[in-house]
């Protein structure tokens, strides 16, 4: 045996515990959390780094974190090198380009030492649900020009030293945010996850001695990063391309070009984004750690998947080309507060462009979701309120099946129950529905597109809409047909309003709003769909009747459901039936 | 004086426990489980009692533990079953909670409601989150709806409509409404199942009970009507997954309540075995074949938990799975068993969760298996007895064995093949340290304080290692390690829980109708008790609290005489104790109650004081049955190491590790250090050297 490689059981040992200390710290930092964000809606991270800031181990949780999370510790090593640290101390930085690309991100670190030596970081990130600024919730699009206006931003600094809470920097955060009482008890939780984290992480090294810890680590890492590479090795080689559209970034904007080239040689993934266009005035761009995030998933998707548990020694072989000033790698103090909306987009135009390379893994576009923030005061308390929604629809289909339906697309995070929001939000959720004929038709249909109902009942209520494919359409794959766009109706019905996905209005009280998710797209030609899928998709309530035949070709008895054989064999075999928008 | 009958069905075998109330002795039966329940437990109770020489007539009662329910919700075997919601709502069963359970699966997948879309049914009404009503039931929808549940030919039914635990008399009305039209349909309504705010789960858990209603009654009765042919003229009890016994009649009400209660079961032996031995503060860690699971137990009483999800896509993965919110015996459960295989990741061993289970088993089963298992390893590494294995039944094959961790994990990552096993054994020791870890490191509380009951048949083989890792000193293995689950079932109690969800301030001014709630709580509780007949009735009461603001609660146990000595003063004392046990903190802001729960316990166990295993006529000595080559890195490989009959250890001996000592159904691993005695009623009490770095 190599003598400088440690037993494959030590290694087996000491990765097991690293993941179980980024988990234990995860579970903390829910159970003590206080805003519904991060309690129900998870949208918060974990992880351990060594000393070096690599990052070990994490929980599955918000990617959009996890990949700017080695990040973020790069930075905050450079405001508290490692020799000024002690412990207890906990570092908080919440700067959009040292972080995850919006402010509303608060990343918190605590070293880790055993006995006198550090050994690494034990580091979570949660999102706040509000950090001053223009708006409720951070999340505006129109009317920002630059990130001063989208609230409280704080370099690297020390929250606690030494387990001595910093009382001066935390009345500048309170009397920054809108809801302190949610805000602070959150970033208790964090802390305490951290802790949690670091206790579990301490132990483990202490067990099997420093020196053991670090020749793991650099295996560990190595041979994680040897899988990544064995599984690019396995793509063919290429060039491959594709580009999409964004919507726009308000009301009276064009669209916004997302152009990749991926490039595949040698065990290295290289994503080159020239082409994409440039940074838009507004809160909607893609500071370049977010984009990097997406990217990091869209890459462990099509190699390593959920079999190895992500570390820094896979993204090694992933390379990044985006031009500064572009949509995504605007420059500072360019505003981003809205970026969320592209994670999704990041990873579909990775896929799209490696559909002829790998089409049986791949998947068609998503449903996208919707991230609508209301804000306001509560009627009852008389006290601020900001409701911070998130809602998703269906997958996009794949070669071996139709999408899922209502699942996070590229983020780990639970739909916050009904009765949980109304109990804690002036708001009634009046409807939560699958839309027939929303998911795009295809031998594998695409998921479909939810509406959701909700009624306002705050008389000074602000609504920060953002939402995505409502002009352009989640495509298909091989023939598979788009899905429907999705829209935001204000009071629908003979006065309604069609809302800007991306728009900002005042409400008033009683308002309903309405939103309309798209469907993602499907994969392959419609025709091929089986009849008893398309059957059992009109039985279920997937897909009308008519849809059924003229999408299709697939003729049901209107009363029985029955399938007409000898009519759909016709319909099926008539080339102008064939939908004429194949991709 | 007459017989008590414990029977666990399980998922490989069904293990039979009869307590002779005249001598006080105990005898045991495994018997290979059938596809067909009833048929396959019937065969079995008439095996065991002929060869008992038992009449069934002389059986005063049987208790029962059943996988009946997790078995139809996995294999979907159970009611054509419809749900009937608030409109707007269809899709509460198939939006779920949205969670990608595998964050980079491409290709994730979502449980499969256990109602089809087609089936789900809205009618007009609304209740707001403070129980006002919003928009009154149209009864008139309703009754069309009942009309197409007719059409549909359904054979049960849940109700679930929002806010419904703030509020039930919608529900209570819609299910008046149908069952005067569908009197053969079994009517489920969620506010009578669970009482949490959050919708899907309580739709989830209410539809659950729905679809097993009419499968559960047809098996209680064709039981019954079977047992009562039979001469059979006692009590028929069922367990719950929160550990209490309930009446057939109750479990023809609430069927989801029974889901998963053999493993409730197994803690409550490791609790009665500990009582015996004046131990209180136990971990009771139980090893099958396919998981192992762990359970914290404080003052004699288990933990207890309100959501357990069952038919997981993939295991132990929370959100891939359906949730049942009922009050259950909070267990870690991970996939850690004797059949787990195991197999090579980028330079490292993994175990599990994956498992062979008894088909294809074990490589040295010779039934199929390809692939490597923890029970090959500890065949390699000398902790089992190949020709001795389960009594003799199955004959283990160390060559089939021996090939399996050759070529899976040995090449692959150049080790020699001992070191390969004893990878094995040690990885999945150390995942079992893990789940150890979760129900007491990361609650506060430090295992080293507890003593650890090791039960199931591969759980001894491991849980001298696991103590020594986790700096555990005590080990008991208890008598009749192996069907410890049946044995819990003879020593449980009949149990109720009521639950009242009152959000309010901890304050001075709520102390009145928090007073009012526990009396209320107290007063049902005593009326469903009374059903049991005997015993005497014991009451708890535990409440829910949080910070205000914050989303998940602390459950706190609370003794009401302090509560009325003291009031609000004591709630908060009592809930900031806790939550700086739980997480080392406790800042002195605003709290909230959430969850009042009342618990009865109704005593009823026939067994008090000690078991005694009958039929053991195995001459004592203290000589080993003679010696095996061992693997054991403390030794510093491998070495010959004595191997004991238990049967024919004499009671006060004392052997010390290395060694093994065989039981039917179980083999314990003693390390060097270890010391181990037998006491009079043939435990295994374990003395354990602890690792040093756990010091």
């Amino acid at each position: 045996m190599d003598p400088v490689r440690t037993d494959p059981i030590t290694l087996s040992v000491l990765w097991g515990g690293l993941v179980a200390a980024a988990e234990e710290a995860a579970n903390t930092l829910q159970h003590t959390a206080y805003s519904e964000a991060v309690r129900e809606g998870r949208d918060f991270s974990a992880g351990v780094f060594d000393r070096h800031g690599r990052l070990l181990a994490q929980a599955d949780l918000s990617p959009g974190h996890l990949g700017s999370m080695p990040f973020a510790v790069q930075n905050m090593l450079r405001f508290y090198p490692v020799e000024d640290l002690t412990p207890g101390d906990f570092i908080l930085m919440n700067d959009l380009y040292m972080g995850s690309g919006h402010l509303l991100d608060y990343f918190g670190m605590t070293p880790v030492f055993v006995d006198e030596t550090l050994i690494g970081f034990s580091v979570a990130c949660c999102h706040l649900i509000d950090t001053g600024g223009s708006a409720p919730g951070g999340q505006t699009v129109e009317g920002i020009v630059d990130y001063f206006q989208e609230g409280l931003r704080l370099l690297p600094v020390r929250l606690f030293t030494g387990g001595h809470a910093n009382g001066e920097l935390l009345r500048v955060i309170e009397a920054n945010v809108r809801i302190p009482q949610k805000v602070l008890g959150d970033l208790r939780a964090q802390r305490l996850g951290c802790m949690e984290g670091a206790r579990r992480f301490g132990e483990l090294v202490r067990r099997h001695g420093v020196e053991v810890f670090e020749t793991c680590c650099n295996e560990l890492l190595d041979n994680s990063e040897a899988a990544v590479r064995d599984a690019i090795r396995a793509i063919p080689q290429g060039r491959y391309e594709f580009a999409d559209y964004v919507d726009d970034y308000g009301r009276g904007t064009p669209p916004i070009r997302i152009a990749v080239a991926v490039d595949v040689r040698d065990g290295d993934i290289t994503l080159d984004f020239t082409g994409t266009d440039p940074q838009t005035v507004s809160g909607l761009n893609c500071p370049i750690n977010y984009t990097r995030s997406y990217c990091y998933w869209a890459v462990k998707a099509v190699t390593t998947q959920h079999h190895i548990p992500q570390n820094e020694g896979q993204v090694r072989p992933v390379h990044l080309i985006a031009p500064e000033g572009s949509f995504v790698n605007p420059r500072p103090p360019a505003g981003a507060g809205a970026r969320a909306v592209l994670n999704t987009r990041i990873v579909e135009v990775i896929l799209g462009a490696l559909a002829s390379a790998l089409p049986g893994t791949v998947t068609s576009a998503n449903s996208h979701f919707a991230n609508p923030t209301i804000g306001g005061e509560d009627p009852q308390s008389g006290s601020p309120f900001v409701f911070y929604d998130l809602f998703v629809g269906g997958l996009g289909a794949h070669s071996a099946g139709d999408g899922t339906e209502a699942i996070g697309p590229v983020f780990g995070f639970e739909a916050l129950p009904i009765e949980v929001i109304e109990a804690s939000y002036p708001v009634r959720i009046e409807r939560m529905e699958m839309m027939p004929d929303s998911g795009g038709a295809g031998r594998y249909r695409g998921g479909c597109g939810i509406r959701r109902d909700i009624r306002v009942f705050a008389s000074k209520a602000r609504l920060n809409n953002l939402t995505e494919r409502q002009r352009f359409a989640p495509w298909g794959l091989f023939g598979g047909l788009s899905g429907k766009v999705g829209r935001t109706l204000l009071n629908p019905g003979a006065d309604e309003e069609v809302l800007h996905a991306k728009g900002s209005y005042e409400l008033k009280a009683g308002d309903l709003l309405r939103f309309e998710l798209a469907g993602a797209g499907g994969y392959g030609d419609p025709f091929d769909r089986s009849e008893e899928s398309v059957r059992r998709d009109v039985i279920e309530g997937y897909v009308t009747l008519e849809s059924a035949r003229s999408v299709y070709g697939v003729v049901l008895d209107p009363a029985t459901l029955e399938l007409d054989s000898r009519a759909t064999e016709s319909a099926r075999g008539r080339r102008d039936f064939q939908p004429s928008s194949l991709r | 004086m007459g017989y008590r009958l414990g029977i666990d069905i399980g998922g490989t075998f069904t293990d039979f426990v009869l307590f002779d109330e005249g001598t006080g002795s105990i005898r045991s039966f495994k018997h290979l489980t059938s596809r067909d329940i009833t048929g396959g437990l019937v065969e079995g109770l008439r095996l065991f009692l002929e060869k008992s020489e038992v009449p069934l007539s002389t059986v005063r009662e049987i208790r029962h533990a059943t996988t009946l329910g997790s078995n139809a919700i996995i294999e979907r075997k159970g009611a054509r079953t419809a749900l009937v919601t608030t409109r707007g709502f269809r899709d509460l069963l198939h939006i779920q909670r949205a969670i990608r359970y595998q964050m980079f699966n491409l290709h994730i997948r979502k449980v499969e409601p256990l109602v089809p879309r087609h089936l789900v049914f809205e009618v007009t009404e609304r209740t707001a989150y403070d129980g006002t009503v919003v928009t009154p039931l149209n009864e008139a929808e309703l009754a069309g709806v009942a009309a197409r549940l007719k059409a549909e030919r359904v054979d049960s039914v849940a109700i679930v409509f929002l806010h419904s635990y703030a509020a039930p008399e919608h529900e209570r009305r819609a299910r008046e409404l149908l069952s005067s039209v569908l009197p053969n349909v079994a009517v489920t309504i969620s506010s009578d199942v669970s009482l949490q705010g959050r919708e899907y789960e309580r739709t989830s858990t209410t539809v659950a009970n729905a679809y097993l209603r009419p499968m559960f009654r047809d098996y209680l009765d064709g039981l019954t009507k079977w047992l009562r042919e039979h001469g059979f003229c006692g009590q028929l009890t069922i367990m719950q997954s929160n550990g209490g016994l309930a009446r057939a009649e109750q479990v023809y009400e609430y069927p989801v309540r029974v889901v998963e209660s053999g493993p409730a079961a197994g803690v409550l032996a490791a609790i009665f075995f500990g009582r015996q031995v004046h131990q209180s503060n136990l971990i009771a860690f139980d090893m099958g074949g396919t998981t192992a699971k762990a359970g914290l137990v404080e003052e004699s009483s288990p933990q207890t938990v309100r959501e357990v999800e069952v038919a997981q896509l993939v295991s132990h993965r929370r959100g891939s799975g359906i949730p049942l919110d009922i009050p259950a015996i909070d267990l870690e459960e991970i996939g850690a068993g004797g059949g787990s295989i195991a197999g090579v990741r980028v330079g490292t061993i993994k175990v599990g969760p994956e498992s062979a289970a008894a088909d294809p088993a074990p490589m040295c089963y010779r039934r199929g298996g390809t692939e490597p298992t923890v029970t090959d390893a500890n065949l390699i590494l000398g902790y089992l007895n190949k020709d001795n294995f389960l009594g003799g039944e199955i004959r283990l094959d160390e060559a089939a064995a021996r090939a399996g961790i050759e070529k899976r994990i040995a090449v692959p990552l150049g080790l020699d093949l001992l070191s390969a096993a004893w990878g094995i054994h040690h990885v999945v020791t150390m995942n079992m340290a893990h789940a150890v870890r979760q129900i007491s490191v990361a609650r506060g509380r430090d295992p080293r304080d507890y003593t650890l009951v090791s039960t199931g048949g591969a759980g001894p083989t491991h849980a001298c290692r696991l103590a020594r890792e986790l700096g555990i000193r005590r080990v008991l293995v208890p008598v009749m390690a192996g069907v410890a689950s049946a044995i819990g079932l003879l020593v449980a109690d009949g149990r109720h829980d009521v639950t009242r969800t009152f959000i309010c301030r901890v304050t001075q001014e709520n102390e009145t109708s928090i007073r009012q709630i526990f009396a209320e709580l107290a007063a049902a509780l005593h009326v469903q008790a009374n059903g049991h007949g005997a015993g005497p009735v014991a009451m708890r009461y535990t409440a829910a609290m949080r910070y205000q603001g914050q989303g998940f609660e602390v459950n706190v146990p609370l003794q009401l005489d302090k509560f009325d000595r003291d009031g609000s003063d004591y709630l908060m004392h009592a809930f900031r104790g806790e939550y700086r046990r739980l997480y080392g903190d406790a800042p002195a802001e605003p709290v909230q109650g959430v969850h009042w729960t009342a618990t009865a316990v109704v005593s009823s166990s026939p067994l008090r004081s000690t078991v005694r295993q009958s039929a053991l006529e195995t001459p004592s000595t203290l000589e080993p049955l003679g010696t095996r080559l061992m693997y054991m890195p403390e030794i510093g490989g491998q070495g010959e190491c004595p191997v004991y009959d238990r049967a024919a250890l004499p009671v006060s001996a004392l052997i010390a590790g290395p060694c093994v000592v065989e039981d039917l159904d179980s083999s314990t691993v003693l390390l060097p250090g270890d010391r181990a005695f037998v006491d009079a009623t043939r435990n295994l009490h374990v003395d354990v050297k602890v690792a040093e770095w756990t010091q």
